[in-house]
């Protein structure tokens, strides 16, 4: 018990991965059953024209999706958290340059449900699950390391 | 001459990286692009006509928009020369586009946003108390149109 204690990451880690893999469906199913609100809510930002923002409501949810699945499944899991992180990077940023024009806009993050959530607290709750998902993608990183050298033929000398 | 061991496996890491998340980004804009042909959104009645906010924009002095949403929204912005349209007072609003409408000239009707039930209605009714076909919603209604 005392050892599982001292390795948080046995049992943390996949907690983490759940949340945020739990957190992307959510957001990504909330967009995409009300595709008109995101629309807006992505065209309000003033960063791409009203045609492109119609295909980002679609795609944006659907990456979120499969950043998720990515997390879930152990084969894509650099690949989900590369990806939780590309799509933070961007909300950060088109949050940040929002608060820099101050355009008094709704986040989006959340379909329609965060109408009324100021734009810096969202900004801070990017920037927290991007520091969660560079937790998790430094410990993928060790584990691919670590796999990768107990597969590899062993060497009569020490290193 | 070898690669140094880190840059070897730093590079494995990358490629393992990027090929996932190429995969992943791949299988998201395929899913998209099915959506997006099935075309899951909003479309107006066949009825009514959308304008698209390029064409709006371009041609605005072809156009006498009137603006269907509340007085408080309209009085705080609206495009300019739009006639506001209170459905509660539908005659006098009616009125009020016919005084500024000439045959020749288009209706568009804008809402709050895509799909709004009052522009959609709004429109219905001018189209038949001034026995024109050239109405218009605005896609994306007074959300999408660019401000200054």
């Amino acid at each position: 018990m005392l050892k599982l204690l001292h390795r948080p990451s046995l049992f943390m880690l996949p907690l983490l991965r759940f949340g945020l893999a739990a957190l992307f469906v959510w957001t990504g199913l909330l967009k995409l059953q009300a595709p008109d609100a995101a629309h807006i809510a992505i065209f309000q930002y003033r960063l791409v024209s009203w045609e492109a923002a119609g295909v980002l409501s679609t795609l944006i949810p659907m990456l979120e999706l499969w950043a998720a699945l990515g997390l879930l499944l152990p084969r894509l899991r650099l690949g989900g958290i590369s990806l939780c992180m590309g799509l933070l990077f961007v909300f950060c940023g088109a949050l940040a340059s929002a608060l820099v024009r101050n355009l008094d806009i709704s986040c989006g993050c959340f379909g329609t449900t965060d109408a009324h959530v100021p734009a810096i607290r969202r900004l801070f709750e990017d920037a927290l699950l991007l520091g969660l998902c560079y937790i998790l993608w430094r410990e993928a990183a060790l584990k691919l390391r670590s796999d990768s050298q107990s597969s590899a033929v062993p060497s009569p000398q020490p290193r | 001459m070898q690669p140094p061991a880190s840059g070897g496996k730093g590079s494995a890491l990358a490629r393992a990286a990027f090929g996932q998340t190429v995969f992943l980004v791949a299988g998201a804009c395929l899913v998209s692009y099915v959506l997006i042909s099935f075309d899951l959104k909003w479309s107006p009645p066949r009825s009514l006509r959308e304008v698209t906010i390029k064409e709006a924009h371009s041609r605005q002095t072809d156009f006498v928009w009137v603006d269907v949403r509340n007085p408080e929204r309209f009085e705080s912005a609206h495009i300019p020369g739009a006639v506001h349209f209170r459905e509660a007072e539908a005659e006098a609003s009616v009125e009020a586009v016919r005084r500024v409408w000439k045959a020749g000239k288009k209706l568009g009707v804008y809402g709050e946003g895509i799909g709004s039930d009052r522009a959609e209605r709004v429109a219905q009714s001018l189209k038949t108390a001034l026995g024109t076909r050239e109405v218009y919603l605005l896609e994306g209604g007074w959300a999408a149109w660019p401000r200054p």
